[in-house]
C-alpha cells in the first residue's frame, strides 16, 4: 500500500468488460486494411496498363509549366474588406439553447471559425465543442436551397401567396392553426409570434422541449409563481450536488458552468467547491465530481424526498412522507445531506431529471439550504414562454381532423417526438403544414410548405439569455441560399412586408434601448455599440424576489403515489457532448468527436454495467435488443464501469434519416423508446428489456488502450494532501535535469510552452473541435476511426481507478508536447521535421515523403498520418477552410503546430506596434475556446508570462519525464476535493 | 462480423503502389531534365487588358498602394477594384477600347481576370504587410515594374531565393539586421 497512489485501469480489466468479452486490443493482429476490391497483391494486365497509361500522362504533364491563376478584383470594393484580412462579428451562438457569445471570423466574407465573445458577461470567452463545429453547418450541403412546396422548388412569391390563402381559409373556418416551436426563442421571435397570432387569432402556440430545462421554469411557476429557469452563479457555491444533471457537457449553459465550476475549485484558494453527482450512468459532469453514486433513475424523487425529509427535520413537510425510502444506502444519501446541511446557504441541488415532481423537490431543497438567497436567482433568470396547447393536445386534434394548419417553427416533432411516426401520417391530412427548418429533414419532408429559415450565421435574432442580459445576433456572412429568416417569413404571412433586420431593429429601439443600462442618449450610437459587443446589459428591475409557495409541493407530491421500486431494466436516455439531441447531426466535427466517457465516434449504443451484461451474456460490440413499451430498437452493446446495474443507457440524437449523408445510418434512433406523460418528454423509462441479438459490430473507438502501463501520466492528489506537499507520482526528484546526448537549443528569443490544468480540465473536448476547425483538420469516417486512423492534433486521453460502481475518472488532453530532445526529429530520414528556434518542433509537409519513422518513435502517439486524401465532396464544404494553414495531402504526416500561424500573426502585431510581443498576444486555438481555462500558453523565457510562472508551481509536471525527450507541454497534477481511490488502494505494479 | 462504413474515397490497392512507385521515379526524372525547379522566372502572360505599369507607376508616378492596396494591411497586396480604374478614367481615355473593357466590366459587374504573374506553392505562406512594413520595397521582388509594359516574373521565387534574403537581411533593407526575420521552417510553411 502506497499513499497519494491510485490504481487505474488495465486492458482486460474486470470492470471494462463483461464475462467472455475481450477489450478491445491496441493493435489488433487481424484489422483488415482491405480496399474492397479484393486484397490480391498481383499485378494484374489491367493494372499494367493504368499504371502505363498514368504514367505516359505523368510523363507529358511533368513538362508543362504550373496552371495559369487568375486574380478577380471586386468592381467595387465593400469599404471595411480587405481581401486576406479577417473580420470579427460579434454574434451568438447557434449551436444549442445556452446561447453563448461569439465572434464570427470572417475571411474574405466567409466565416471559418467561431470563437468566444471575451466581453459577454456568461461565457467568457469560452465555446463548447458544439459551438465550435456549427460553423462547418453553415456549409452544409444538405441544406435546402430555396423554398419548395410539395417538395417542388418554388419562389418565396409562391409560398406566401398560398400559405397566406390558407391561413385566410382557416381564419374563416374557426379551426385551429397551431404554431410548434422551440422552448428558448428570443424577445424578437416571441414578438413575431405574437403578431402572428394577432392577425390570425385562431392560432395555437405549442412549445416543442425535449430538454427537462423547460421544466424546471415550469416547476419554478408552481413554487415561485414565475415560468423561469434561475441564473445560477456556481461560482459562489462551495457545495453543488448534480442529480442526472450533466452541467458541465450537456444541460442548460455548460459553459456558463464550466467556467464558474473551474474558477470556484482553483485549488490556489485553498479551498475547492466540492462537487457531489447522482446519476445512473457516468456523464462528462460525473466524470469530474468528488464523490459520485450510482442510481438508477427511479431513484430520484425518493432520493430528493430524503435529503428534502433530513434537512426539514424540525418542522417535517406532511407530503413528503408518502414517498418511499430510496434505494441508495442510508450512508451514501446521509454524506449528501451532511454536505448540503454544513454548507448552507453555499450550497446548490441541480436536478436534470424529466420527472416534474423531481423538479419541483429540487426546488423544496434548495429553498432549505438557502440556495435562492446566495447562489440562484430567479429575478436574473431567463424566462420561458408558456404555451397554448401541448403537443398532446395537437396530437388529439390532428387525429379529431380538428386542425386548419400546422406551423413546425424550427421543431423537428417527427424526428424527436416519441410518436413522430405517427405525426408524419396526421400531418398528410392537414390542409395547411409550413416547416422552416434548414434542410428537407423528417419533418420539413412530411409537410407541404419548406420554407427554410437562414442558418444562424446568416440570420438576425435577439436572446433573452438573462433578466438582465439581452444578446445580439447579427450575420457574418450573406445568405448563402434562397433562404429567409423564419421571424421575416411569420410577418410575411400576417401581412406585414418588413425584413427581419428592420423588425429587430425597431423592437430594439422601442422596447431594449429605453432599459439599457448606461446607455448612450440616442439609439444609433447605441445600436452601433450593440453591434459591437454582441450584447446589451439591462437595468436590474426593482421587482422583489419571487416569494416561495410551501402549497406547491403537496400539490406535485400527489400525483406521486407511494409506489414500491419499480423491478427491472430502466432506461436512461442521455445526450452525449457532441451530438446532443441531433439537430447537428449531419455534421461531421461532432460525429467524430470521440465521447469523453466511452471515446466511441460516430453512432450510439447501448451502456451497459459489466454485471449486467455478463448476466445477459452480452459482450462490447455484441447486438442487442432494446425494448420500452412494444417499440425495439437494436444497436450495439458497450460495457463501461459507472453505470448502476439495472440501467441501460442509449444517446439521443443518432439514427437521423434525412439529416444528410454524415448523419445517415450513423447509431439508432431511440426517441420512440421515450415516452411523454401529461405533455412532458420524459427521457427515464421503466419496465425494459434487453436481450442479445444476432450480429456484431466493432465501435469506432478513439482510446482502445486504458492503462498507463505502470507510468505516472497522469498524476492525482488531494487539497487535503496538496496541503501536506503531495502531488502525486512517485518519482519524489521529477522536474531535475538529465545528462543528454544533444546539446541544448539556445532560444535566445521566445520560447514556447504549455501549460494545461489537469484539475481545471473536464474533458469537454471543445478543444478538440477548436483545433480540428483552426487547423483544417479532415474527418475520416467511422471505419477510419476504427483502424485507428482519425486525424485530431488534440485528443483526451481517459483513465478510470475506483470501484466498477464509483470509478474516478481522470480527462488529459495529449497533443504534440514539442519535445527539446525531440525522437520524431532524430529519425526523419528527410529533414521533414525539425525545431525551430522557439522551441516548435516543425512538421514541414512539402518536406515530407511520409515514412511513418516519426510516429513510430512518438512517445505520446500524437502524430497523424494522412492515409488518403480526405476531399470535401462538395465545393460548399471547401469554404470552411483557414486559408492561413495549408490543406496536407495524402503521404504527409502532421501533428500540433502550438497554432504557428497564431504565433506568426501575434508577433507580426506587436512587431507592427512597435513593442515585444507580450505574454496573452498568442493564444492557440486550443486555449481560446477552453471553458475551463485549463490551458495556458506562452512565451516561457518571458518571467513575466504566466507560462513561466505555472513552471515554478508545485504541481507542475511532464509526462514520460524518464525518458529525457524534455517536453514543452507540462501538466498540472489534479487535485480533488476529496477522493475515494486515492491512498486506500495498492499501487499499480510497474512492469517494463 | 460487420464494420463501421468507410468516407475515405480513394483506396489504394497494393498493384497501385507498384504503379505509384515506377510513377514517381519517372516523374522525378522527367521533372529535373525540363525545367528548373518549377520556377516561372521570366514568365511574362498576357493581360486581358493592356495595362502597362510602365506609364501608370513609371511615367505618371502613381503610388503602388494606390492600387495595390492591401500591400502594408493584409497578405494580399490585392487588385484594385475596376471602380477605382474609372476614377480617373471616366474623365481620362474614356473613348480607349482597353478602357471600355473595364467600364465594361463595372456595368456588367463581372470582374475582370486578371491573370496571376507571380505564384507561390499552396504550401507557403506569404504575406505581403510583414515586409512592406519592414521596409522592404517592391522592386526587391518584383523587379523593376515601373519600366515593364507587361509584368514579368525577375526573380527565381524559389526558397532559397527567400533565405538569402532572411539570413542576409541588411543586403536588401538597410539596417535589415534588427529585424531578425525568422528563417524556422514554420515561418512559411504552416
Amino acid at each position: 500500500m502506497e499513499s497519494g497512489r491510485k490504481t487505474y485501469y488495465r486492458e482486460s480489466d474486470p470492470r471494462l468488460r463483461s464475462e467472455g468479452g475481450d477489450h478491445q486490443p491496441e493493435f489488433p493482429s487481424e484489422l483488415s486494411l482491405g480496399d474492397g476490391e479484393g486484397d490480391s497483391a498481383q499485378f494484374s494486365r489491367r493494372g499494367f496498363l493504368a499504371a502505363l497509361g498514368l504514367s505516359t500522362a505523368a510523363f507529358t504533364a511533368a513538362c508543362s509549366r504550373s496552371p495559369t491563376g487568375h486574380v478577380l478584383p471586386f468592381n467595387d470594393k465593400p469599404e471595411e474588406l480587405t481581401p486576406g484580412v479577417a473580420l470579427y462579428y460579434a454574434s451568438v451562438c447557434g449551436g444549442c439553447n445556452a446561447r453563448c457569445g461569439l465572434l464570427v471570423k470572417a475571411r474574405d466574407g466567409r466565416p471559418i471559425k467561431l470563437e468566444g465573445n471575451d466581453r459577454h458577461p456568461l461565457s467568457k470567452g469560452a465555446l463548447c465543442a458544439v459551438g465550435q463545429a456549427s460553423v462547418l453547418s453553415l456549409y452544409d450541403a444538405a441544406r435546402s436551397r430555396g423554398p419548395s412546396i410539395a417538395g417542388k422548388p418554388v419562389g418565396w412569391k409562391e409560398v406566401d401567396s398560398q400559405v397566406r390563402a390558407a391561413l385566410e381559409k382557416a381564419k374563416t373556418s374557426a379551426k385551429p392553426v397551431f404554431v410548434v416551436h422551440p422552448p428558448d426563442i428570443g424577445p424578437t421571435e416571441s414578438a413575431a409570434l405574437a403578431r402572428f397570432a394577432e392577425v390570425y387569432t385562431n392560432t395555437k402556440r405549442v412549445v416543442f422541449d425535449t430538454s427537462a430545462v423547460g421544466l424546471w421554469a415550469q416547476a419554478h411557476e408552481s413554487t415561485h409563481g414565475s415560468r423561469t429557469v434561475p441564473l445560477v452563479k456556481l461560482d459562489i457555491a462551495k457545495v453543488v450536488v448534480g442529480i442526472e444533471a450533466d452541467f458541465l457537457g450537456t444541460w442548460l449553459s455548460p459553459v456558463e458552468f464550466t467556467k464558474a465550476y473551474s474558477k470556484a475549485r482553483d485549488p490556489k484558494q485553498g479551498n475547492m467547491l466540492v462537487h457531489y453527482q447522482v446519476e445512473p450512468k457516468l456523464t462528462l459532469t460525473g466524470s469530474n465530481a468528488d464523490v459520485r453514486f450510482t442510481a438508477k433513475p427511479s431513484d430520484t424523487v425518493p432520493l430528493l424526498a430524503a435529503i428534502a425529509r433530513a434537512l426539514s427535520e424540525s418542522e417535517p413537510i406532511a407530503a413528503l412522507k408518502g414517498i418511499r425510502a430510496p434505494e441508495l444506502p442510508p450512508a451514501k444519501v446521509g454524506k449528501i445531506v451532511g454536505a448540503l446541511r454544513e454548507a448552507k446557504g453555499h450550497a446548490v441541488v441541480l436536478c436534470g431529471s424529466s420527472d416534474p415532481t423531481a423538479q419541483v423537490l429540487t426546488n423544496l431543497i434548495n429553498q432549505s439550504i438557502g440556495a435562492y438567497t446566495s447562489i440562484l436567482s430567479i429575478q436574473s433568470g431567463t424566462g420561458y414562454p408558456a404555451a397554448d396547447a401541448t403537443m398532446e393536445d395537437l396530437y388529439a386534434a390532428l387525429g379529431k381532423g380538428d386542425t386548419a394548419g400546422v406551423v413546425l417553427w424550427n421543431v423537428n416533432p417527427v424526428y424527436a417526438h416519441p410518436r413522430g411516426a405517427e405525426l408524419k401520417g396526421l400531418l398528410a391530412k392537414v390542409d395547411l403544414t409550413v416547416c422552416t427548418n434548414d434542410r428537407p429533414d423528417e419533418t420539413a419532408s412530411a409537410v407541404k410548405v419548406h420554407a427554410p429559415d437562414h442558418n444562424a450565421l446568416e440570420g438576425w435574432a435577439d436572446t433573452q439569455v438573462k433578466a438582465e442580459l439581452v444578446s445580439l445576433r447579427q450575420p457574418g456572412v450573406q445568405p448563402l441560399f434562397e433562404t429567409r429568416g423564419a421571424v421575416e417569413s411569420l410577418l410575411v404571412w400576417a401581412g406585414d412586408t418588413v425584413t427581419e433586420e428592420d423588425f429587430l431593429r425597431r423592437r430594439w429601439e422601442s422596447q431594449v434601448f429605453p432599459k439599457a443600462k448606461n446607455s448612450p442618449p440616442t439609439f444609433v450610437p447605441f445600436w452601433d455599440r450593440a453591434l459591437q459587443d454582441g450584447f446589451v446589459e439591462l437595468a436590474p428591475s426593482d421587482s422583489a424576489a419571487p416569494e416561495w409557495r410551501p402549497e406547491s409541493v403537496e400539490k406535485a407530491l400527489t400525483a406521486h403515489a407511494a409506489n414500491p421500486p419499480p423491478q427491472g431494466l430502466e432506461l436512461w436516455l442521455y445526450e452525449k457532448t457532441g451530438i446532443r439531441d441531433g439537430r447537428l447531426a449531419n455534421n461531421a466535427w461532432l460525429q467524430e468527436l470521440p465521447d469523453p466517457i466511452s471515446k466511441v465516434t460516430w453512432g450510439n449504443y447501448a451502456v451497459l454495467s459489466a454485471a449486467k451484461a455478463t448476466e445477459l451474456g452480452i459482450v462490447e460490440g455484441d447486438m442487442c435488443t432494446v425494448t420500452a413499451h412494444g417499440q425495439s430498437v437494436t444497436l450495439p452493446a458497450l460495457v463501461e464501469p459507472g453505470v448502476h446495474p439495472s440501467v441501460v443507457a442509449v444517446a439521443l440524437g443518432y439514427g437521423r434519416t434525412a439529416a444528410g449523408k454524415n448523419a445517415e445510418g450513423k447509431g439508432a434512433d431511440v426517441y420512440p423508446l421515450a415516452r411523454t406523460k401529461e405533455g412532458v418528454f420524459r427521457r427515464e423509462v421503466e419496465g425494459i428489456t434487453v436481450a442479445k441479438a444476432a450480429g456484431r459490430k466493432d465501435l469506432a473507438k478513439s482510446q482502445t488502450h486504458p492503462s498507463q502501463e505502470g507510468r505516472d501520466i497522469v498524476r492525482e492528489t488531494t487539497l487535503a494532501g496538496l496541503a501536506k506537499g503531495e502531488v502525486g507520482g512517485h518519482d519524489a526528484g521529477h522536474g531535475k535535469r538529465h545528462l543528454s546526448m544533444w546539446p541544448d537549443h539556445a532560444y535566445t528569443g521566445s520560447k514556447w510552452e504549455m501549460r494545461i490544468d489537469l484539475t481545471a480540465c473536464t474533458g469537454c473536448s471543445a478543444c478538440v473541435v477548436a483545433c480540428q476547425a483552426e487547423n483544417n483538420i479532415p474527418t475520416v469516417g467511422e471505419l477510419e476511426v476504427f483502424r485507428r486512423r482519425e486525424m485530431h492534433w488534440m485528443r483526451i486521453d481517459r483513465y478510470f481507478a475506483g470501484s466498477a460502481d464509483e470509478p474516478e475518472v481522470v480527462h488529459q488532453p495529449m497533443l504534440c508536447q514539442h519535445c527539446d530532445n525531440a525522437p520524431c526529429e532524430t529519425v526523419c530520414p528527410v529533414l521533414a521535421t525539425v525545431h525551430s528556434s522557439e522551441g516548435l518542433n516543425q512538421q514541414v509537409y512539402n518536406r515530407c515523403v511520409g515514412t511513418r519513422y516519426c510516429a513510430n518513435n512518438c512517445p505520446p502517439k500524437v502524430r497523424r498520418f494522412n492515409w488518403f486524401d480526405y476531399p470535401h465532396e462538395d465545393p460548399l464544404e471547401r469554404m470552411v477552410l483557414n486559408p492561413d494553414v495549408a490543406v496536407r495531402s495524402r503521404g504527409v504526416m502532421e501533428k500540433c503546430s502550438f497554432c504557428v500561424q497564431r504565433i506568426q500573426e501575434g508577433k507580426a502585431t506587436a512587431k507592427a506596434q512597435g513593442r515585444p510581443a507580450k505574454d496573452g498576444d498568442v493564444t492557440p486555438a486550443c486555449e481560446q475556446s477552453c471553458p475551463a481555462g485549463a490551458i495556458v500558453f506562452g512565451n516561457a523565457n518571458d518571467p513575466e508570462s504566466r507560462t513561466a510562472k505555472l513552471r515554478e508551481d508545485v504541481r507542475n509536471y511532464r509526462v514520460l519525464e524518464e525518458l529525457n525527450v524534455s517536453p514543452a507541454v507540462s501538466y498540472l497534477t489534479k487535485v480533488r476535493a476529496e477522493s475515494t481511490a486515492l491512498g486506500h488502494a495498492p499501487a499499480e505494479k510497474k512492469h517494463g | 462480423m460487420k464494420r463501421p462504413a468507410s468516407r475515405a474515397k480513394n483506396g489504394l490497392a497494393p498493384r497501385h503502389i507498384w504503379a505509384l512507385g515506377g510513377l514517381t521515379v519517372l516523374s522525378v526524372v522527367v521533372a529535373a531534365s525540363c525545367d528548373s525547379q518549377g520556377s516561372r522566372q521570366g514568365y511574362e502572360p498576357a493581360q486581358p487588358i493592356a495595362y502597362s505599369h510602365a506609364l501608370h507607376a513609371g511615367e505618371r508616378q502613381i503610388d503602388c498602394q494606390y492600387c495595390h492596396f492591401g500591400a502594408e494591411t493584409s497578405r494580399h497586396a490585392g487588385v484594385l477594384p475596376a471602380s477605382v480604374c474609372m476614377n480617373c478614367h471616366n474623365q481620362v481615355l474614356k473613348d480607349s477600347p482597353e478602357v471600355k473593357k473595364i467600364a465594361q466590366a463595372v456595368d456588367s459587374g463581372k470582374p475582370i481576370e486578371w491573370v496571376k504573374v507571380h505564384r507561390l506553392a499552396d504550401f507557403v505562406y506569404f504575406n505581403h504587410s510583414r515586409h512592406v512594413t519592414a521596409g522592404v520595397t517592391c522592386q526587391t521582388c518584383h523587379g523593376p515594374v515601373e519600366t515593364m509594359v507587361r509584368v514579368r516574373q525577375v526573380e527565381t521565387m524559389s526558397m532559397g531565393w527567400c533565405l538569402n534574403c532572411h539570413r542576409n537581411p541588411s543586403a536588401q533593407v538597410p539596417g535589415g539586421d534588427a529585424l531578425s526575420p525568422p528563417s524556422d521552417c514554420a515561418a512559411c510553411h504552416q
